[in-house]
């Protein structure tokens, strides 16, 4: 018996060229369509403007927009840049959640920022119940590909937080510019 | 093993049947968010972010496809080949990410990651399914009359 015989190859190939066509023609109109490009897209940061009622010192001269848009009302996700996660924290308009294990968190953890791992969720329920729905939760984890971050924000927005956001560069990118805090405290954010 | 005894003809039909619906169901949720299926895709950090958008955009209709020739009996050799490759495949890169130390979501059955953490059970349950996978493969083949592609086997 041969393992790859003729009627199976050419079954396959058919198979493969129809799935194909199929999967081309309905990603050309579908909502949520990949694009076809051959470069990474570099990541869609919140508007300033998002954090206008937070942080009135926040510059939007030049922002069409004079009403923020109500937070993580389309359904994606407010991804947020270094920046704007060191205003809104210098201004405690928000709180920083690390979504990784506590020994990743011990190695090295954003200043403030709370443990709060996703795979052990089940185990901080109080904490959960405990967060302020008035600041913003601010999720992270490594960085790329991790994707910790998102799913607790994911999460924390199906339990009815409003205000929720991610640091999707995470603790590599913080690395680069600011110091770690490592151990099990949570240690102070300097303005 | 007489593969065309009563009981054996059963059991490998429940074994098709169950696997096809099985890709059937992980083919819907990808169907539905190709985006984020290909986020989860390129999380794997194997192939360049163009094979990446393709894969994300084809691969559940493959899935699907296949998944549905397995569960009506048509086509069966090449359905099950196309599904053997594809578990070969998603065995490797779950195998790359687990030695790159990656945690990441495995994007299997579901976009949105929820208890699908690449590990070792996930690296487990890949084998068994890439097992009876094989195991349909090798059935659809010492089973098969000859006939014209376009026929099938019965």
């Amino acid at each position: 018996m041969k393992w790859i015989p003729k009627q199976a190859l050419w079954q396959g190939i058919i198979i493969l060229m129809v799935a194909t066509l199929i999967g081309l023609g309905v990603n050309s109109f579908h909502p949520r369509k990949v694009s076809l490009t051959f470069k990474r897209p570099p990541l869609k940061y919140a508007a300033d403007s998002l954090f206008a009622e937070d942080l009135p010192s926040v510059n939007i001269a030049g922002q069409n927009d004079s009403v923020p848009p109500t937070p993580n009302a389309s359904g994606e996700l407010i991804i947020l840049n270094a920046g704007q996660l060191r205003q809104l924290v210098s201004q405690q308009q928000a709180m920083l959640l690390d979504a990784r294990t506590p020994a990743e968190y011990e190695a090295g953890h954003l200043p403030g920022a709370m443990l709060l791992p996703f795979d052990l969720l089940y185990d901080y329920e109080q904490q959960i119940n405990e967060l302020p729905k008035d600041k913003w939760l601010i999720c992270y984890c490594e960085g790329p590909p991790c994707d910790l971050g998102e799913l607790l924000a994911k999460e924390l927005l199906l339990r009815g937080f409003q205000k929720v956001a991610v640091y999707q560069d995470g603790v590599n990118d913080w690395k680069k510019s600011y110091p770690v805090i490592k151990g099990k405290e949570a240690g102070e954010f300097e303005k | 093993m007489n593969l065309k005894s009563d009981r054996m003809k059963w059991i490998f039909l429940a074994l098709r049947w169950g696997i096809g619906a099985l890709f059937v169901y992980a083919a819907i949720g990808k169907i539905a968010n190709p985006m984020a299926f290909a986020a989860q895709v390129d999380n794997y950090r194997l192939l360049p972010y163009f094979l990446v958008t393709l894969v994300a955009a084809i691969l559940p209709w493959l899935e699907l496809c296949c998944g549905l020739l397995l569960i009506v009996g048509k086509w069966l050799p090449g359905a099950a080949l196309i599904l053997l490759a594809l578990n070969l495949v998603f065995l490797i890169a779950i195998i790359s990410a687990l030695a790159k130390g990656l945690d990441i979501s495995c994007g299997c059955f579901s976009v949105s990651g929820e208890g699908m953490r690449i590990g070792i059970k996930k690296l487990i349950e890949n084998i068994l399914l890439s097992l009876l996978t094989m195991a349909i493969y090798w059935q659809v083949l010492s089973t098969a009359t000859k006939k014209p592609i376009y026929e099938g086997t019965k």
